[in-house]
């Protein structure tokens, strides 16, 4: 394991995060995905140049993953949750209600339309999600659009 | 809840902490391998490799102590045909990147699951029947020829079965990749879509 690879992954461990909870409703397949988008990141470690940003290269692979991902069977025996992530002890309930309450919005969306409301959220510009997704940055501008209005009239009922 | 409110709840760590990661475990993590439906179809390339290789080699041997020359030189040279088709087609899944953009990317498996279907419709269909021909007619030569291919019975019998296990064959093949290709190219649409 190269040490490089680490630091890399331990500074976006948030972005992995953020991706697999918006695709994933339980700990399992959580843990499966979010095992499967660190396998392909060091797939693709090697061939990374850096012409892109750090964070647009994961992004890809862990969007890549989430969308292509077969509804996994598979369990796995290492689970990611033991070891790297934990629950806060100074967290605020009423602050972690909202952001379960943001999830399960997102989750009730189509699975491109996620996408593009996780990388918004990111705040993300249009020209990087064009290029992580493969479309125009208008069709990106329309879509943002769109999703955004869905995701408030989910949350607000 | 508008908005701002909902980038600024966002962006709250939340009750989930990341504590990052040690190398040991990201070590573990990476040995165990991909569980993609790449890495599913050249685990699946592998075993048929191995198998074909296998049960070609027997025949060719087989074949070689009946001293039946010309069968045993045509199933060897099928025997290598069929190595290097499947190492061809293994090397090819294996240069898949995932470091490419979401719409690329997805387009890249819609094509490689509809590969992985046209290559079993084809194996299933061209390969089954003569191996299974085959097979009959190393297992008992003379009972093949003199009872079964002069009983027009036998042989309708043989081509009904041959229907239906090709039928369910393919029933299950769209249950395993078949939904999954739909499903990819209904995201591919939905994403070019503006």
């Amino acid at each position: 394991m190269k040490p490089e690879f680490q630091d890399l992954l331990n500074d976006n461990n948030n972005i992995v995060n953020k991706i697999c909870r918006a695709y994933t409703d339980n700990s399992e397949d959580f843990n499966d995905y979010k095992q499967e988008c660190i396998v392909q990141l060091w797939k693709s470690f090697d061939s990374f140049r850096g012409a892109s940003k750090v964070s647009t290269w994961v992004y890809r692979v862990c969007l890549n993953v989430c969308l292509s991902q077969l509804r996994i069977k598979k369990r796995r025996v290492v689970t990611v949750s033991n070891t790297s992530i934990d629950f806060r002890d100074d967290y605020d309930q009423t602050e972690e209600e909202h952001l379960q309450l943001i999830y399960q919005a997102i989750r009730q969306l189509k699975e491109s339309d996620r996408a593009i409301i996780v990388l918004y959220l990111e705040d993300t510009s249009y020209k990087e999600m064009a290029e992580i997704l493969g479309i125009t940055v208008t069709n990106v501008g329309a879509k943002v659009n769109r999703v955004k209005g869905q995701l408030k009239s989910i949350i607000n009922g | 809840m508008d908005d701002l409110d909902i980038k600024k709840i966002w962006n709250k760590p939340g009750a989930i902490e990341s504590k990052g990661f040690d190398s040991s475990h990201l070590d573990q993590i990476i040995d165990r391998g991909s569980i993609s439906i790449i890495d599913k179809f050249i685990k699946t390339l592998r075993i048929e490799m191995a198998v074909n290789f296998i049960m070609l080699s027997v025949l060719v041997v087989y074949s070689a102590f009946q001293t039946k020359w010309g069968l045993s030189i045509f199933l060897l040279l099928v025997d290598l045909a069929f190595f290097i088709y499947y190492r061809r087609l293994v090397a090819q899944l294996r240069n898949k990147n995932s470091d490419i953009n979401v719409l690329e990317y997805l387009r890249v498996i819609h094509k490689i699951i509809l590969q992985f279907i046209h290559h079993y419709k084809v194996a299933n269909v061209i390969l089954a029947v003569p191996l299974f021909t085959i097979g009959m007619y190393f297992a008992n030569p003379e009972i093949f020829t003199e009872k079964y291919l002069s009983n027009g019975w036998f042989i309708v019998l043989a081509f009904v079965s041959f229907a239906i296990a090709i039928l369910l064959f393919y029933l299950l093949l769209f249950q395993l990749y078949g939904k999954k290709a739909n499903k990819i190219e209904r995201l591919i649409e939905a994403l070019k879509e503006e």
